[in-house]
């Protein structure tokens, strides 16, 4: 029962699209022309309310030369600025 | 890669487009039902008229719900991305069953009218009626894009 109530939920998808683009200066028309897509598309993806195709997936990953699990996770990501402190304090 | 044909043409938000499909909807019954009520041989100048104005606004509606969804329900299929395609097929499969649930009900009120001596098209009246759904059945894709896409933030235009 649980199994087959788990298959209908949609599973959200978090992604790191805005910040990366909004760190390479990139609008969403170059980004979506570097991988094919319409430009609405990216504002989709980057609003969580689309979940790319795992063709899209790498491609965004190879053009941002980060592996997929980088820009895309089943969790919330936690800010980045977050995670450089931590590593940081660690050395 | 993005071609000019691909940037909406026109930006609606979302509900007005669902206040356009109804409307889409009311005018198309009119027309119809102008058609019906007036008999053949019987239209004058003025019905002529007001019918052509009615079919005008209805294909103005069309256009300008299509042009604002990206006219995803027309043309090539190698123009869409791989969304706009989900899309696109989503919005056929609602078309579908709702042009299967229009059907199955006819076929019912048919076979009911059949046997009950109900009101049943004669003659001319068939060929409205054919002509009435086709025109639905053409415009429906495009009305369910409209109808269920999301609203499309501004800073994505």
């Amino acid at each position: 029962m649980t199994a087959k109530r788990n298959t209908k939920e949609k599973m959200v998808i978090y992604n790191r699209l805005p910040v990366l683009r909004a760190e390479r200066g990139l609008s969403r028309q170059e980004l979506a022309d570097a991988v094919g897509v319409n430009f609405q598309t990216v504002g989709y993806l980057e609003r969580g309310d689309y979940t790319p195709s795992l063709e899209l997936a790498f491609k965004l990953s190879e053009y941002f030369g980060l592996p997929v699990e980088a820009i895309f996770s089943n969790r919330p990501f936690k800010p980045l600025s977050e995670q450089m402190y931590k590593k940081t304090e660690v050395r | 890669m993005m071609k000019a044909q691909d940037l909406p043409k026109v930006y609606l938000s979302k509900n007005l487009r669902c206040a356009l499909v109804g409307l889409q909807y009311i005018l198309l019954p009119i027309s119809t039902t102008l058609m019906l009520s007036t008999p053949a041989k019987s239209w004058d100048w003025i019905m002529l008229v007001v019918f052509v104005v009615v079919m005008a606004a209805s294909m103005f509606v069309h256009t300008t719900l299509a042009l604002s969804i990206g006219n995803i329900c027309q043309g090539r299929l190698d123009r869409l991305d791989e969304r706009e395609r989900t899309m696109r097929d989503a919005t056929f499969v609602t078309a579908f069953e709702i042009v299967k649930a229009v059907l199955s009900v006819a076929w019912i009120y048919g076979v009911l009218a059949f046997f009950l001596g109900w009101w049943l098209p004669q003659g001319q009246q068939i060929w409205i009626l054919l002509w009435m759904f086709a025109m639905m059945a053409y415009g429906l894709p495009t009305s369910v894009a409209a109808f269920t896409m999301p609203e499309t933030p501004r800073d994505s235009i």
